[in-house]
């Protein structure tokens, strides 16, 4: 019984609909419009997700779940049959490259199939895999480089590799290349299975259970849920564990770390996720004010008609109900469109946003469902809020009213004055008798206004020149790859040489340069700092107070047994140590005191502006000469811990030599970001570089600095890009910093204004729709009009006055908005630092000019429609 | 039996100066099967008292009872469920759903009730109104006679304890205004229809059993 009922209320509402046509298709487009937003929102934000994972899996080196390590061929052959196991790739290592080339670059020969190429991204971009049986090699572009290989298929090329303990040369042709990436592990020569069988034939190379020779199995599961739990259990089922490594069924297990981690989301700082929200609240508001607005109007509209059903047994719920089935059926039309466009523009939008972004590659549009789910959730939710109160009036409208309201044909009670009789006055009167639809429309189409206001100032306000000036220390600044590598960071194994340094600067264009530079986290100095010093900075750097009191603790009881407790009370900390030429410090903006006195005679060094020492401090740096290990039972020293065999390890202690240097603290800088190690440990400080070769070891240049003649800059710059592109060299400059600058300003004024678009797009529909409902409720009052006399030409201007009474509204506003960007360029300048405010009219004319527009051509637009049926037609008409 | 009852009905708008007795003290009382009509001039407060009787509008003071329910003790949506079981309206311009055909119109009340039509009973009303074969067109395409008789067949067709009509010749021609009571007549008469009719005029108040005469809101006599 109840479901005859359910089918009534059904057919009622979709009957309904189809006498609202103008209304659904304004309501889809204003549903899908929304819809997009979400959608193109949740597809930038996972495809960021996609290309950070994917990142990682650069990093790992595969995007495959796991690895079986070191198998044999019978364990292999088992293990490959496991239900468990999704899909496997088989790779084996030969040995790895051990001529003087491959010093710095760790290089595998190995066989890998198909599988394995494809999850370990070492498919050929030119060329093919090699084919069994032949004496090809397919090769990174670094391997080919360092080789001196020319990238041309059929090259000839040998290799010098260590295999097991041996050596030996193997020569082969090329087959094939792919890009070698910056932050991948190693890398990679492939050869094929036979020529590896051959190698280790020819070298009588036996392998029980150790990385060369042996079958590793790259496999897919499943899932990514529970890697390691997964692959513990294929073994299970095989007879093998990875838990007991003494024990002969041992197998070792790798997992995919990029699987595990929270990908970006996770790491999201609170300034990106409040800018996420305020988004999804524009959008949300967005549609909002639309979809409210279209269903207050309808109900309005149609209040006689509800008012009808409740009167012969309709109950408020009944109504509500026809409504939201209405609004569902609307939602189903217009939300996969949404999606649909959403998705499209999500994509092109994408690679703008991740140009910005350190350490994430484009890997795509994502498709995963999760932008679906949301982005119908999100949509849904928002066209319940609009509905909300619309279904609420219709559902508990008075009968009686709705009777009523068809006997009176104004809806104002009474009306005063003479206001009446212009044209401006009748759409005036007009207007204010709608005031909550007016003040909606207006809203709805000042919102656009406001992005678009925001957008183009700030855009305008982007100071290329503050910016170089802060981001481009000198003309130009050379160093490692891995320097410039967020991901990756400079250490004194990546660093660039002082031979490549001496090429540099034979340039006849420099005109000044200098080096600067670093040691790695292991052998940098201690410094001994007031306790509060050190606190302040545990807790910058996000330590819990445990671990502060904790290290306070042992750092106050190791100050005590030093040196016979000269430094009693004060705590010991690391220090990140950087040592200038003149050049390079002259780049740094002083901000108090002397910079050159630490290239004076006096023992002097420079800190960082945002540093709680003081300009005049004293300052204690204890620098480690000499750190062994000591075999206390016999007198044996080494330099490793894989050196000692394991039985000696309990009699083994470190002895460390450390010598000390008390300096005065002359001046604070700026720009320690750029001229510094692009990532922190401790505080930092600043020596002349005599003073840091003087006083450590274990050193190498972090960058080389140097300007060059202003005409030749240009020639420079092509050098430069030349020169770096084939090695493993990069660099900083001037038009890298530009370009870098311009692409930032690029992404900023595409989200922008593509948002401002999609919003304006919402506001002139909604606009659309306040013209067209009010021209159609008032069909038979016009024809009235039009009969007592009034032309057509006049009812048609009145219209135009009306449109543009709306869009003055929101004419007005972008006025404002310009003239409060006046005061709000103060904080511009004060949050972004690289901005510089400049005041600009463009958005308030174009705004207005747009607005003007739409306010004269909707309302003659909508005016043609409704001519179109003669004045007696009109006034015959009975709904 | 009384199937309808007010007892001191009454009915203000607004306050002060501005208000309006609209109902001022209306008790009467309507027998099973009895045709009763209420006359009197516009903004006598004739529409008011339907509107009290039919549970659209709750009175300022008074009682409303039909079939034995005091309407006050039902909330909003129960008084609705009420309505739509025991109270069968026609209204002056007809009310019609423009979307739905004839048909659906007429088993509207039935359906939102979560009811299946009694198709004998609705087959015999539409044969008496003489619109059976109007059952798949839509009202606008109907007369306005026509429409009312759909009006009135959606009326009858739950069977309610009472129908409540509302001036439902006003926009008739006084031919198809004879027709129409004529029917409506016949239908109470010949559904045993406990009928309650809003007119001004003189000529078809005559047909009813018996007239109310309602003057600012007062009951005047009764004949
Ligand atoms: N909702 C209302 N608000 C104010 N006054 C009303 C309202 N409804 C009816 N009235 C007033 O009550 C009186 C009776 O109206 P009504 O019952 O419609 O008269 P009738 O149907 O006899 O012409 C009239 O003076 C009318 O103006
Ligand atoms: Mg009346």
């Amino acid at each position: 019984m109840k479901i005859s009922n359910q089918k009534c209320i059904r057919r009622l509402s979709l009957k309904n609909m189809v006498a609202t046509k103008a209304r659904n298709i304004i309501a889809i487009i204003a549903i899908a419009l929304t819809t997009l937003l979400f959608t193109a929102l949740f597809t930038i934000m996972m495809s960021i997700s996609k290309g950070y994972e994917q990142s990682n899996f650069r990093m790992v080196g595969t995007s495959s779940h796991g690895e079986f390590k070191r198998l044999s061929k019978e364990q292999y052959e088992l293990l490959k049959e496991d239900e468990g196991i999704e899909e496997y790739g088989l790779r084996r290592i030969v040995g790895v490259g051990s001529s003087q080339e491959f010093l710095k670059n760790y290089t595998e020969i190995s066989f890998m199939d198909e599988n394995t190429t494809k999850w370990g991204f070492t498919t050929p971009t030119t060329g093919n895999l090699p084919k069994e049986g032949t004496n090809e090699a397919a090769a990174d572009t670094r391997v080919l480089k360092i080789l001196n290989v020319p990238l041309e298929l059929g090259a000839e090329f040998s290799i010098t590799m260590d295999v097991d303990g041996k050596e030996t040369t193997e020569s082969f042709v090329l087959s094939g290349w792919w890009e070698y990436d910056l932050v991948s592990p190693a890398g990679n020569v492939l050869i094929p299975h036979s020529r590896l069988e051959h190698i280790f034939e020819k070298l009588n190379t036996e392998f029980i259970d150790d990385s060369i020779g042996s079958y590793m199995m790259t496999v897919m599961l499943k899932d990514s849920r529970d890697i390691f739990g997964e692959m513990s259990e294929i073994l299970g089922r095989n007879g093998f564990q990875a838990m007991d490594k003494s024990a002969d069924n041992y197998v070792s297990i790798g997992v995919n770390w990029g699987y595990a981690s929270e990908g970006i989301f996770g790491d999201m700082d609170t300034g990106t996720l409040i800018i996420g929200i305020l988004i999804l609240t524009i959008i949300v508001l967005t549609g909002y004010l639309i979809i409210y607005n279209i269903f207050r109007i309808s109900v309005a509209n149609e209040i006689r008609h509800y008012g009808m059903l409740k009167t012969i047994g309709t109950t408020g719920t009944q109504i509500r109900k026809i409504i939201l089935i209405q609004a569902m059926v609307l939602s189903i039309v217009g939300i996969p469109v949404g999606m649909l466009l959403g998705w499209g523009i999500g994509g092109v939008l994408t690679p703008y946003v991740i140009e910005q972004l350190n350490g994430v590659m484009d890997a795509g549009t994502s498709i995963s469902p999760i932008i679906f789910v949301f982005s119908t959730i999100f949509a849904l939710l928002t066209v319940l809020i609009s509905c909300f109160k619309p279904v609420k009036i219709a559902g508990s409208v008075s009968p009686v009213e709705a009777l009523r309201y068809t006997e009176a044909v104004s809806c104002n009670k009474t009306r005063t004055g003479k206001r009446g009789t212009s044209l401006w006055g009748m759409a005036t009167a007009n207007l204010a008798g709608r005031k909550g639809r007016t003040l909606l429309t207006v809203l709805s189409l000042s919102l656009s206004v406001l992005l678009f206001t925001i957008t183009i100032t700030f855009v305008n306000s982007f100071s290329i020149d503050k910016y170089l000036s802060g981001m481009a220390a000198a003309d130009f600044q050379v160093s490692s790859a891995e320097y410039f590598n967020v991901t990756m960071g400079w250490t004194v194994d990546n660093a660039m040489s002082m031979d490549e340094i001496e090429q540099f600067s034979a340039l006849e264009e420099i005109t000044d340069s200098g080096i600067t530079y670093g040691i790695d986290w292991e052998n940098s100095p201690r410094a001994f700092f007031e306790e509060e010093t050190v606190r302040a900075r545990m807790k910058a750097y996000g330590y819990d107070s445990d671990s502060i009191e904790e290290t306070m603790k042992s750092e106050k009881e190791f100050a005590e047994s030093y040196k016979d407790g000269k430094y009693q009370g004060k705590i010991s900390d690391i220090v990140q140590i950087v040592g200038m030429d003149p050049f390079c410090a002259t780049k740094l903006t002083v901000t108090e005191g002397d910079i050159t006195r630490i290239f004076g005679e006096e023992k002097a060094i420079a800190v960082t502006e945002d540093s709680l020492l003081k300009v005049g401090d004293k300052l204690c740096v204890s620098y480690l000469d000499k750190s062994e290990l000591v075999n206390q039972r016999t007198s044996e020293v080494y330099a490793e811990y894989e050196d000692i065999p394991e039985e000696e390890w309990p009699d083994i202690i470190t002895n460390e030599e450390w010598h000390e240097e008390e300096y005065t603290i002359v001046a604070k800088v700026a720009g320690m970001d750029i001229l510094g190690y692009r990532f922190s440990f401790g505080e930092k400080l600043l020596f002349s570089s005599q003073e840091m070769l003087a006083n450590t070891t274990e050193v190498a240049p972090l960058y080389y600095l140097f300007d060059v003649d202003d005409e030749k800059e240009a020639q420079a710059e092509v050098f430069m890009a030349q020169y770096t592109e084939n090695s493993p060299l990069g660099y900083d400059s001037k038009a890298v910093v530009a370009e870098e600058f311009k692409s930032f300003n690029r992404m900023f004024l595409v989200l922008g204004c593509t948002l401002s678009f999609v919003v304006a797009l919402v506001g002139i529909l909604n606009f659309i729709n306040i013209v067209l409902t009010g021209i159609v409720s008032r069909r038979k009052e016009f024809a009235i009009l039009q009969a007592i006399g009034m032309t057509g030409n006049q009812l048609c201007r009145m219209l135009v006055f009306e449109g543009l009474l709306y869009t003055a509204g929101a004419s007005a506003m972008a006025v404002v908005l310009n003239f409060l960007t006046i005061p709000m360029g103060k904080v511009i300048e004060k949050v972004f630092w690289f901005c510089e405010f400049r005041y600009t009219i463009v958005p308030m004319l174009i705004s207005v000019v747009v607005l003007s527009a739409i306010g004269i051509v909707i309302p003659m637009i909508t005016y043609q429609i409704l001519i179109r049926k003669s004045v007696v037609e009109r006034i015959r008409e009975t709904e | 039996m009384s199937i309808l009852k007010t007892d001191e009905l009454k009915k203000y708008y607004g306050t002060g100066e501005n208000q309006v007795r609209a109902l001022d003290g209306v008790s009467f009382q309507v027998e099973k099967g009895e045709f009763v009509s209420v006359v009197g001039t516009s903004g006598s407060g004739k529409s008011t008292l339907l509107h009290m009787l039919g549970g659209l509008d709750r009175p300022t003071s008074g009682m409303v009872s039909i079939d034995g329910q005091d309407l006050s003790e039902l909330k909003d949506d129960a008084l609705c469920i009420f309505r739509r079981r025991k109270i069968g309206f026609v209204f002056q311009n007809y009310n019609l759903v423009p979307s739905l055909n004839v048909y659906e119109n007429i088993v509207l009340p039935v359906q939102l009730d979560g009811r299946v039509p009694d198709e004998a009973f609705l087959k015999t009303i539409v044969d008496t109104l003489g619109i059976s074969e109007k059952l798949n067109s839509l009202p606008n395409n109907l007369s306005g006679g026509q429409q009312q008789r759909v009006a009135i067949a959606r009326a009858l067709v739950s069977k309610p304890a009472i129908i409540l009509a509302d001036e439902p010749t006003g926009n008739l021609d006084s031919r198809t205004s004879q027709d129409v009571l004529g029917l409506l007549k016949i239908s109470s008469n010949k559904f045993a229809q406990t009928i309650v009719m809003i007119t001004h005029d003189e000529e078809i108040a005559q047909l009813a059993d018996r007239i109310v005469r309602i003057e600012d809101g007062k009951i005047l006599a009764r004949e």
